[in-house]
């Protein structure tokens, strides 16, 4: 009895969740654009935060775990084209990421 | 929180443009602060990106960070695209610009707690119910005579 009052409950934790979760996920993929696209930028240079690199490559590094969603890969893939272009990542490391 | 979305995108997201107007997101960030004081204790979260394991602060958290940098988010277009006006309008920019950094770390820091920290969750979850059927004993229970129970009753012949 208890096994199957386990069943149930965990229903919205695996259905339910998700949405949030991947509602989560774009939204960050939103703001490490964001960061990423101002990053070095002349115009911000008195007010750029020190901790830009680390929260992208964190966020970069959390996208990842979600890439077999094709749609994550496609924001992870176009957030590393801009990653590239800031020098926060190295064309052979897509490559390796790609491969693997 | 959906509200305040509604009214910053209907006022400062204008697609295909966003439009920067100071008062606007004055107003907008004290909305903001009177959503947050106004919050029941069993919900309010705390202002820091430490881990948080109730899910619904947790996201709320996260809304909280990404609705800053939303509504602040012109001033960076703005400043990016034009030169500003004079000295003020131009620390005005920069005052705004150095908030939407932060709370877009925030918002990716914050991010953490709901990103990862569910995976235990929903994966003990996944195997939770992959062992209750996998076990032998608890398989059992789901004889035809136990599952017969859940079933409608046959038609009468």
């Amino acid at each position: 009895m208890f096994s199957l009052r386990h069943i149930w409950p965990s229903s919205v934790l695996l259905l339910l969740t998700p949405r949030l979760t991947l509602s989560s996920v774009d939204s960050m993929w939103c703001a490490t654009m964001l960061l990423v696209t101002i990053y070095r930028a002349p115009a911000l240079e008195p007010v750029q935060n020190p901790g830009t690199p680390a929260a992208i490559l964190k966020s970069h590094a959390m996208l990842s775990t979600w890439a077999a969603n094709p749609g994550v890969a496609s924001n992870v893939r176009r957030l590393e084209e801009v990653m590239i272009r800031k020098g926060l990542r190295t064309t052979q490391e897509s490559t390796k990421r790609q491969r693997i | 929180m959906r509200r305040l979305y509604t009214y910053a995108l209907e006022n400062i997201w204008k697609a295909p443009h966003v439009v920067y107007e100071p008062k606007v997101i004055g107003v907008l960030r004290e909305q903001i602060s009177t959503w947050y004081d106004n919050l029941p204790p069993n919900i309010k979260f705390p202002k820091d990106t430490a881990m948080i394991l109730d899910p619904q602060k947790a996201f709320l958290r996260s809304q909280y960070f990404a609705l800053h940098w939303v509504i602040g988010w012109p001033a960076v277009v703005r400043i990016v695209t034009k030169e500003p006006d004079d000295g003020n309008q131009h620390a005005d920019l920069l005052a705004f610009s150095g908030e939407v950094i932060h709370y877009s770390i925030a918002h990716i820091l914050s991010s953490e707690s709901l990103l990862q920290e569910r995976h235990p969750l929903l994966l003990a979850n996944l195997v939770g119910q992959v062992l209750f059927f996998s076990d032998p004993p608890s398989y059992n229970v789901l004889t035809p005579s136990y599952m017969a129970l859940f079933s409608p009753a046959p038609p009468d012949p």
